[in-house]
């Protein structure tokens, strides 16, 4: 089975798609292919992934990749009550509170206004759905209103924080080659996953052929842009919703937000609004983490060793 | 895992709900997102929308066009004064161009009410002089300024058809859409 995995990951590099697989022996010993997008040394972090792949069968633990490490699932531990009580605390905790990871206080509507969220596209452009988004329109220039920008950032963000905090897959995407190299690294900083080139049909509904079969796929998917490059909507959208995966999406006023899950009506195209979102995400994706590191220090289920404090 | 592809019969939530219902998927094998979604819902139900494909169906919520009183003393500046000498430096969130001067200073004026309206328009380009800003006229002065609404697009892009003769330093007609923007922008 490994070497037909091989075959499969050298057509995949040629469509450009990258990522790295590992093994991991202490959950419910199956296979996890994950996906991780890196704009450089993809060849070289290909073929470390493929040696690794054939030398840690025999590991017992998992090393994290990309700084990024399982750590939901009660069933890892070995048969505790206790510690499923504390995890099942520690998961449901944060639901009790509006705002637990404060992302509202991340942004402000000056913050929003200078990045120039607001400035939709002209009126010939107008999707009929994103109407009830815009605030007016100023000589055909559509404008977005800010008040509800404000409100869906807020709720976006903050599930984009719980998921996070439980350990969720994190998929970024956008097919926007202005800014592929910034959602890279965006991904890479808050370590999580990007996807910035073609999108092969089958990525999410054929993963299981395309990947190995036991794929983990993403608990949330991040679009910075839903368009393609020939301004229909990315694939990924209707994908995402066929395989029950909820999406978060900013869509100007010339996308269809009606299957996006969480939309953020705001402008996708300026350099400036997207680099405001990328730091956004980044900040509550980590704030997130490191919350839920805190939590287990707290409840004291974290091993000693991976004491980061 | 079990799932249900159905991305145009209600929403990913109640799939998923409906499939935890009936016994399909275990309240083990539950998504992560699952209860983070029911403790904090969109504001909209994501619901797929069938695309309108009759060209009948035109009742829709009509996104209101945005304008401004003063815009009636910025026509009036551009017809006048062009585009004005100083470019707009739009990098910068505080900046006041040439145009919004004429405004505040024409606005100053009207409150001081002393004045009628013909005779404003003269007073604010003297008082802007007398500040150091010159304005330079372009093409003959207006006849009929335009005051209403509908009428003031109509004659903004009437002059931008024209080109600008009188402008000194030469340069190209562009299209009349971008001179649009730049005639009202402030």
């Amino acid at each position: 089975m490994g070497y037909g995995c091989c075959s499969f990951l050298h057509k995949h590099i040629t469509t450009s798609v990258y990522f790295t697989a590992f093994w991991e022996l202490q959950l419910r010993s199956r296979s996890l292919l994950t996906f991780h997008g890196s704009a450089s040394m993809a060849v070289r972090a290909l073929t470390r992934g493929l040696l690794g792949f054939r030398y840690s069968r025999a590991a017992t633990v998992a090393s994290p990749c990309g700084g990024h490490h399982y750590v939901t699932a009660p069933s890892v531990k070995p048969p505790q009550p206790q510690a499923d009580d504390v995890t099942e605390k520690i998961l449901n905790q944060p639901l009790e509170k509006p705002d637990f990871f404060r992302v509202a206080e991340l942004f402000s509507l000056k913050d929003l206004f200078d990045a120039r969220v607001h400035l939709g596209h002209k009126k010939g452009c107008r999707h009929r759905l994103m109407e009830p988004y815009l605030y007016g329109c100023r000589l055909d220039h559509d404008i977005i209103d800010l008040d509800q920008t404000m409100e869906h950032l807020q709720l976006a963000l903050n599930f984009t924080a719980h998921i996070a905090y439980r350990g969720g897959i994190i998929l970024f995407v956008s097919r926007r080659r202005q800014f592929g190299h910034l959602v890279e690294t965006t991904a890479k900083d808050c370590g999580e996953y990007a996807h910035t080139r073609y999108w092969q049909g089958g990525l999410l509904t054929n993963a299981n052929i395309q990947y190995g079969p036991g794929v983990r796929l993403p608990d949330l998917i991040i679009f910075l842009s839903t368009l393609n490059n020939v301004f229909q909507q990315h694939v990924g959208i209707r994908d995402a919703a066929k395989m029950n995966i909820p999406t978060v999406g900013v869509v100007d006023s010339n996308c269809n937000p009606s299957l996006v899950t969480y939309p953020v009506p705001g402008n996708d195209d300026t350099p400036a609004a997207v680099e405001l979102y990328c730091r956004l995400f980044k900040m509550t994706i980590n704030r997130a983490k490191d919350r839920r590191k805190q939590m287990e220090l707290l409840h004291g289920l974290s091993a000693p060793t991976s004491q980061t404090s | 895992m079990a799932g249900s592809r159905l991305e145009r019969f209600g929403t990913v939530f109640t799939r998923v709900r409906d499939l935890i219902r009936s016994g399909v998927i275990k309240p083990k094998e539950k998504p992560l997102w699952y209860d983070v979604y029911k403790t904090f819902p969109p504001k909209r139900a994501p619901l797929h929308v069938k695309p309108v494909t009759s060209p009948f169906a035109k009742k829709q919520g009509i996104v209101p066009e945005i304008f401004y009183s003063e815009d009636k003393i910025r026509t009036g500046f551009y017809e006048q004064y062009g585009r004005g000498l100083r470019a707009l430096d739009l990098s910068k969130s505080n900046f006041v161009s040439t145009c919004q001067r004429f405004v505040d200073k024409y606005r100053e004026l009207k409150s001081h009410g002393m004045l009628d309206n013909s005779s404003l328009f003269e007073e604010t380009a003297k008082a802007l002089l007398k500040e150091g800003i010159i304005l330079r006229r372009r093409g003959a002065p207006p006849t009929t300024s335009v005051r209403s609404w509908d009428g003031m697009c109509a004659c903004v892009s009437f002059f931008g058809a024209d080109g600008r003769g009188n402008d000194p330093r030469g340069s190209p007609a562009t299209s009349v859409e971008h001179n649009q923007m730049d005639y009202l922008r402030t």
